[in-house]
């Protein structure tokens, strides 16, 4: 019976082109791109953004999530593929961009100081970066769709936490909020919560 | 499979004739004869469908070892919700040799589980008793014998999926 089946295989033969690292990267920029530009046309900068260019809390929340956006980017595409493993090196790297990012809020904690911002309503700044996320979601779920992923659900996971970071961000300058302990809870809600849709939607469409 | 990826018949005909081969006795050695010629034809299905993820610069054997893991695994997913929903006496058996193969598989899974759970399995899907009778014999209530049963199942399905040594 496998003889017939190779015969037929044979027969459907033609040739294809290959799945490129060099295409996903081209889909996540555009898909970053996106996401920029849709905060950029309904929210718009923050209006103090020339002051505070140079502040260290806008230039670390800024540099951390494009890191982690990177990073995590660099794992949905390694689990897009069989054969490909995220090394103990991969997850250092991640660990470390993890704790650059947390570590400034946990110290905040520890210290009390500034402990009244998660007294603020965040909805506007987790609307805006889940709204943000969706594009860069929707675009690795269309790669893995194509791909061939052998832990859809781990795929998706992975997926929703760099569209979360990705939607951070493009929303890290708008945000009027510079505070380390509202930056490290209130960013990281959205990716978890992207990070479970994400898994679920990969285990449906993205199984093969 | 590069030169299958640019539609190379040729290459492609002796690429899957010895890969064949090299699943079947991956499959056998994971479940019954019969189910793991199955398995093997999806996989090549797969490999079909999926040749364009294939990436020539990686090795060839870790790419069909991971599509092989991954079609098992979905195998034992299936069985594990089939089993949850279907009365042992509808699954066919073909022959005493095939019920031998599954059973030594099957035997293996259960030694790693917890024993309450390995024994619900046990006497409710292999042996055939019912959830009450499975109660009696086992001395556990029949909630605790559903959810051991549950429980062990799930964790099977886990054990496999997180297997990382392919052979």
């Amino acid at each position: 019976m496998s003889a017939k089946l190779i015969d037929n295989l044979v027969a459907d033969l033609v040739p294809v082109n290959r799945l490129r690292p060099m295409q996903f990267w081209g889909l996540a920029g555009l898909a970053g791109l996106a996401s920029v530009a849709a905060i950029l046309m309904n929210v718009g900068l923050r209006a103090d953004f020339a002051g505070t260019l140079q502040s260290l809390p806008l230039l670390w929340k800024t540099l951390a999530t494009l890191a982690l956006a990177i990073v995590l980017s660099l794992f949905v595409f390694r689990a897009s593929q069989p054969g490909t493993r995220i090394g103990t090196y991969h997850w250092l790297v991640l660990a470390m961009l993890l704790a650059i990012f947390w570590i400034p809020g946990a110290i905040g904690f520890v210290r009390h100081e500034g402990n009244a911002v998660l007294n603020v309503d965040p909805r506007t700044c987790l609307g805006c970066i889940a709204a943000a996320a969706l594009i860069p979601l929707a675009a690795y779920l269309f790669w893995l769709r194509k791909a061939a992923p052998v832990h859809p659900a781990r795929a998706g996971a992975l997926a929703g936490l760099a569209a979360g970071a990705i939607g951070a961000f493009a929303f890290a300058n708008h945000c009027p909020h510079l505070e380390y302990q509202y930056i490290s809870v209130f960013y990281t809600l959205p990716s978890l919560l992207l990070a479970a849709i994400g898994a679920l939607l990969a285990k449906w469409f993205c199984t093969w | 499979m590069k030169a299958a990826q640019q539609g190379d018949t040729r290459a492609y005909r002796a690429l899957l004739e010895e890969v064949q081969p090299w699943l079947t006795r991956f499959f056998a050695r994971r479940m019954a004869w019969g189910m793991a010629d199955d398995l093997t034809q999806e996989t090549l299905l797969a490999v079909h469908a999926k040749r364009h993820t294939y990436d020539p610069a990686l090795p060839f054997i870790a790419w069909i070892a991971a599509i092989a893991h991954y079609k098992w695994v979905d195998w034992v997913r299936r069985q594990v919700v089939r089993g949850e929903v279907e009365l042992p006496d509808q699954i066919p058996v073909a022959a005493d040799d095939h019920a031998v193969h599954a059973r030594l598989s099957i035997d293996r899974l259960l030694a790693v589980l917890p024993p309450k759970q390995a024994e619900a399995i046990r006497r409710v899907k292999l042996e055939g008793l019912s959830i009450e009778e499975a109660s009696l014999a086992s001395g556990q209530s029949v909630s605790l014998v559903k959810v051991n049963i549950h429980r062990g199942l799930q964790r099977m399905a886990r054990l496999l999926e997180h297997k990382t040594d392919v052979e």
